[in-house]
């Protein structure tokens, strides 16, 4: 049975994950998904993604696949790395469809890659957070992490880096 | 040596060789310019799969060039491509991407235009005299339209030949995508996806045809599927001059206009192509419709096709793309999804999920490429080195009885007849 999830618990584990995705401790933050964790960044109205087009659909093989290669020097897109520095707010913790924990907030990511010459300007990214949670184990984990981007229908350059 | 100041002192001859291109080409704002008169008003561009617009009233925003034109299906069904611009004081009409309506009405001073483009509400219309001639006021349509089996294509250029000229036997290529569907038809239903690169527009053109580039740039996105087991990376011992692995035929091919392919041909009947993912439900839907040896040639094939200067089609990926060149230095890219009529949901869904995977801004595989733009435009701006080179396979063309160039492996042939299109174009 899990426990209620206060809002400043919420606070807590999304400070922490943001905190491992920055300090680039990927395999760590791949620990707080469950075993059947989604990863989705999507386009449009977030339609069912065999339907349509997405930045991100995830299942936890491919989300292993993405840690890995983003470490890996000859991910072209990500040498040099994408630093980044992400702020959330405005935490809310909401009842979800059967009963699912989900918490709600708004996030702004900041991303700069180290490039000589002048193509590597820091840039913002904002955004909507839902996070699908579930106890398991005596702690909550992800089991769906939604990024809405305000970005997601227009033409970005390379968002290969974990939002 | 090339140097170019203003469009009328573009020596075309200076900059383009017959096996490597000038870096001004990708660099100089007034050969970016003149290209946007050119090429991309003096030839054809993709403007819109007849499925986007399916429904009279149903229209979309694009650009011919920099031409920002509204595509719509009128009220009688006709598909009409009109400048995107209010007669009056030149405010756009529309700015959203897609929708359904009746009427495209300027938030200025109230023009209103139908879905043909006539002007149908002139605001407080009493304050005009006797000589206002609202009938000759409709948004001005591109001057010319043609399609070819449900792709539409505008030109500005009132003379340009004919579309199924232009085409030529890349129609045979379309065809092939296109029966990929037991139905022959493909629907634009899937959402679209973006991406931009701070490069020049031709990057990327020359990069949807570039066999070299694959096994190095995507290395890691075929590594994922390697470790995974799903499947053989893309082989560099495949690609060495002269090297013919028995069953396959690798190599591109250059046909004319710029238009030129990338394709591996399964000999051996192995699957790869478009029916890799949709199993024997699939493969006897399209012998019913096409008869064995046409569906053989289908499931054996594995064609991608650039139609110059902004269309891309892959057919084994379920897409097309098109491009906008926005600067010297930056172009927007849409890949647009499709379904195959007739072909089994799981085939198709397949493909949305992979197709995501691969060619999103956060892709596996399409940064990888854009990363590649990236970093030619930064290193062209070294001066003194002049030359962009396309000279590999260049003693190894063979000349097909149709006039089509093919050259095997990862022959630069494409990148060439790219390049005799531009100069042509460019003159």
């Amino acid at each position: 049975m899990a426990p209620p999830l206060t809002r400043q618990e919420a606070e807590d584990f999304l400070y922490q994950e943001a905190r491992l995705l920055d300090e680039r401790r990927f395999d760590d933050w791949l620990g707080l998904f469950t075993q059947d964790g989604r990863y989705w960044i999507p386009c449009g109205q977030g339609e069912d993604p065999g339907l349509v087009t997405h930045l991100v659909y995830d299942d936890r093989t491919q989300l292993e696949d993405r840690v890995w290669q983003l470490q890996h020097p000859r991910r072209f897109s990500q040498n040099p790395p994408s630093l980044t520095s992400r702020m959330i707010s405005n935490v809310q913790v909401e009842v979800g469809e059967d009963g699912q924990t989900v918490v709600c907030s708004v996030f702004v990511v900041r991303e700069l890659r180290k490039v000589q010459g002048g193509a590597g300007d820091e840039r913002s990214l904002g955004g909507h957070y839902r996070h699908h949670l579930r106890w398991e184990d005596g702690a909550w984990r992800i089991s769906l992490k939604q990024a809405w981007l305000l970005s997601r229908d227009m033409p970005v350059s390379n968002l290969t880096f974990l939002v | 040596m090339a140097i170019a100041v203003r469009a009328d002192d573009i020596d075309v001859d200076e900059l383009v060789k017959s096996d490597r291109v000038h870096r001004l080409v990708y660099t100089d704002p007034a050969i970016f310019e003149a290209e946007m008169e050119r090429i991309f008003e003096r030839s054809w561009v993709f403007v819109a799969h007849e499925s986007e617009i399916a429904r009279s009233g149903d229209f979309k925003t694009t650009f011919i060039g920099r031409n920002p034109v509204i595509i719509t299906r009128d009220s009688d069904a006709h598909i009409r491509v009109l400048m995107n611009r209010c007669m009056h004081r030149g405010a756009v009409v529309c700015r959203e991407e897609r929708g359904n309506t009746s009427a495209f009405r300027c938030g200025y001073h109230g023009w209103t235009y139908n879905t043909r483009g006539d002007l149908a509400i002139v605001t407080a219309r009493g304050g005009y005299g006797p000589e206002f001639d609202q009938a000759s006021l409709g948004l001005i349509p591109a001057p010319r339209l043609e399609s070819y089996r449900g792709f539409y294509f505008a030109s500005m250029n009132p003379t340009v030949e004919p579309l199924v000229d232009h085409l030529g036997k890349a129609k045979t290529y379309l065809d092939l995508a296109l029966d990929a569907s037991p139905e022959g038809e493909i629907e634009v239903s899937a959402g679209l996806s973006k991406y931009a690169a701070p490069a020049n527009w031709k990057l990327q053109v020359e990069n949807w045809i570039d066999h070299y580039h694959a096994p190095v740039t995507h290395e890691i996105a075929f590594a994922t599927k390697t470790r995974r087991g799903e499947r053989q990376a893309a082989s560099l011992s495949r690609l060495e001059d002269g090297h013919r692995a028995e069953d396959i035929w690798d190599g591109v091919s250059t046909f004319g206009h710029g238009h030129g392919t990338t394709q591996k041909l399964y000999l051996a009947g192995q699957r790869n192509g478009p029916a890799a993912h949709g199993g024997a439900e699939y493969a006897r839907a399209l012998g019913r419709s096409y008869g064995s040896d046409r569906a053989r040639e289908i499931l054996n094939s594995d064609v991608q096709l650039v139609l110059f200067p902004n269309f891309f089609i892959q057919p084994n990926r379920h897409h097309f793309r098109v491009l906008r060149p926005v600067a010297v230095d930056r172009t927007e890219i849409t890949a647009y999804p499709y379904t195959l009529k007739g072909a089994p949901d799981e085939m198709n869904r397949f493909q949305v999920q992979d197709l995501s995977w691969w060619a999103s801004a956060a892709g596996f595989g399409q940064p990888d490429d854009v990363e590649a733009f990236a970093r030619c435009q930064e290193g062209l701006q070294v001066r003194i080195a002049e030359w962009v080179l396309f000279m590999r396979g260049v003693h190894q063309e063979e000349v097909m009885p149709d006039g089509e160039i093919r050259g095997e492996g990862a022959n630069e042939a494409t990148q060439r007849g790219i390049y005799r299109e531009w100069q042509r174009l460019m003159r």
